[in-house]
């Protein structure tokens, strides 16, 4: 109930931040873009219509959410809202996870806009909508929960740069764990190997989110593979949220 | 009956880089019982804040502990008994009061019923009824006092600790926060009142710490801090010059606070025998009123702070 009213007054708070709305505005602009191209042959033209929509719905949704998990902790400790909040009965992990949530709900909106405007691309161009394309944004606003909850781990423990320097850098790093895995996987040296492969399990792998090859194809995806990856980013959002709560409680306010 | 507030050693210091101490906060003993309004006076920086925020558990003591009715600061579960306006605050201000109320009174775990009927006597209480649907950003800092005060009292708590109350607020705003303030002490709450404008704590509270550069320097009721030792006041009505000739041999200074009425200062109880005799012994003047001198809290401020640690 707490968590909820933390989360329900960040999510009215986010809202009204100006940054997001221009961010909406370009990434409006660039999947749009996409109708420019229309000298390709008609089946590459719809391939390029949802790469480009694809790509920049998780660029900006990327970068709504670390702009949102960076600042939802510091900006209440520098506008002094959190010491009224914790002088209320409230654990500190409550305050995590309903500024959390809230943020969550704001990334939700402009995922479900931005998604809204992609799908009425792809439908006014192949007149159907398929269903991977559909998942590809649930599992696009799963991998941004990820980012954003990164983001606000970062922001309890660094300045707000670092934070993002941090959560790009570890979701640039995420974005590429399979082949570098791979990569791993062909060394002759087992040290190099293990390292690899002990890599591999702390950083977040966010390729799980990525099907944009198959709704380019329009090939099917497993549901079981849909509701893993779901199921992967939550309690990887989770994790991060207690070491978050974890830092936030040993933090000098 | 227990301490509402306890500190014991309370000491809060950072290490810079070069692992020297900086000392906010020196050895803090202090308590506050039931029902007490306790001021706590100081200039800008001298621990006030830190004290408070180590009583919330914002902030760790370096050394030392703090209790709130007997459970160690920043407890969760006593939470819901100490009500806090911090210095300066900000609020959502895209909030109206009653959402800012719901949004304070549901973080204190209180029902739906209870934070209406709550938040109606509050804005009732701090003269805000007519602006409960106002967006906060349209308020004078007047007006967000009083919706922090609000808030702070959302839980019905048995504790106030009010930092800077009144900072920033013009004469008028600064007597309605203080009638506020009285008015809960009458209800029976204890409060925690830091300022560093005296006169506002000498009419609030009953005892006092003094605090300067994060040191205790003196501690008690405003009747032992105010009264000078040995010195009283007397009046005296009806008075003519011949009887004030008479007490002048006895007192350290008299004056004439209206045709009627004279104020004479003596320095022991002895010259105020003398006084009260002669006095007496004249037909027309009657003995009104003898006190202890009492100097400002302001005079005391001054002379501990420039002085150090007085006796």
């Amino acid at each position: 109930m707490k968590a909820i009213a933390l989360a329900m007054t960040t999510f009215k708070e986010a809202i009204r931040k100006k940054v997001l709305l221009v961010l909406l505005v370009f990434a409006f602009i660039f999947i749009g873009s996409s109708l420019l191209f229309t000298y390709f042959s008609g089946g590459e033209e719809i391939r390029m219509v949802k790469d480009v929509g694809l790509t920049g719905m998780l660029v900006f949704g990327l970068l709504i959410a670390t702009f949102l998990g960076m600042s939802l902790i510091p900006t209440e400790i520098e506008k002094r809202i959190i010491y009224t909040i914790l002088s209320k009965p409230v654990r500190r992990l409550e305050v995590v996870v309903g500024k959390y949530l809230g943020a969550a709900l704001a990334v939700l909106l402009m995922v479900l806009l931005m998604g809204l405007v992609f799908m009425g691309l792809v439908f006014f161009k192949e007149h159907s909508l398929a269903p991977v394309t559909v998942l590809a944004i649930v599992l696009t606003f799963f991998e941004l929960l990820v980012v954003l909850a990164m983001a606000v781990t970062f922001s309890t423990f660094a300045s707000t740069t670092l934070s993002v320097v941090l959560t790009i850098f570890f979701y640039i790093l995420g974005s590429s764990s399979d082949s570098l895995q791979y990569l791993g996987g062909r060394s002759d040296s087992p040290l190099l190997k293990a390292a690899v492969k002990g890599f591999g399990y702390l950083i977040p792998n966010f390729e799980i989110f990525n099907i944009r090859s198959q709704v380019l194809h329009n090939e099917a995806v497993p549901w079981v593979y849909i509701f893993k990856a779901i199921i992967y980013g939550l309690l990887l959002s989770a994790a991060l949220l207690i070491v978050a709560g974890m830092f936030f409680q040993e933090k000098e306010v | 009956m227990a301490d509402v507030v306890r500190t014991e050693g309370l000491t809060k210091y950072y290490l810079n880089f070069w692992g020297n101490k900086a000392v906010i906060l020196n050895d803090l003993n202090i308590s506050i019982s039931d029902g007490e309004t306790f001021g706590f006076v100081g200039p800008n920086g001298a621990g006030k804040t830190t004290t408070i925020k180590l009583l919330l558990g914002l902030y760790r003591p370096s050394k030392g502990k703090a209790w709130i009715y007997d459970r160690p600061a920043g407890d969760v579960a006593v939470k819901n008994l100490i009500g806090y306006l911090p210095e300066g605050p900000y609020y959502y201000d895209f909030l109206t009061p009653e959402e800012l109320l719901s949004f304070y009174g549901k973080l204190s775990g209180l029902d739906s019923a209870k934070i209406k009927r709550r938040s109606d006597e509050l804005l009732e209480i701090v003269g805000l009824s007519g602006a409960r649907k106002l967006q906060l950003r349209k308020f004078s800092k007047g007006m967000l006092q009083r919706v922090g005060l609000a808030q702070a009292l959302i839980s019905d708590p048995k504790l106030l600790i009010l930092d800077e109350p009144t900072s920033g607020l013009d004469p008028l705003g600064r007597i309605e926060i203080r009638d506020l303030v009285l008015r809960l002490k009458k209800e029976g709450k204890s409060i925690l009142y830091c300022s560093h404008l005296l006169n506002e704590v000498e009419m609030v509270c009953d005892r006092v710490a003094v605090i300067h550069k994060g040191n205790l320097l003196r501690m008690g009721t405003m009747e032992e801090l105010l009264s000078i030792e040995g010195e009283l006041e007397i009046v005296v009505r009806g008075f003519n010059e011949e009887l004030l000739s008479r007490i002048k041999e006895a007192a350290v200074n008299i004056s004439v606070l209206d045709s009627q009425e004279a104020l004479v200062t003596v320095d022991s109880r002895i010259h105020a025998d003398k006084v009260i005799d002669i006095i007496r012994g004249n037909d027309n003047a009657v003995l009104v009123s003898m006190a202890d001198r009492r100097r400002s809290l302001e005079d005391l401020f001054v002379s501990i702070v420039k002085g150090g640690k007085e006796s």
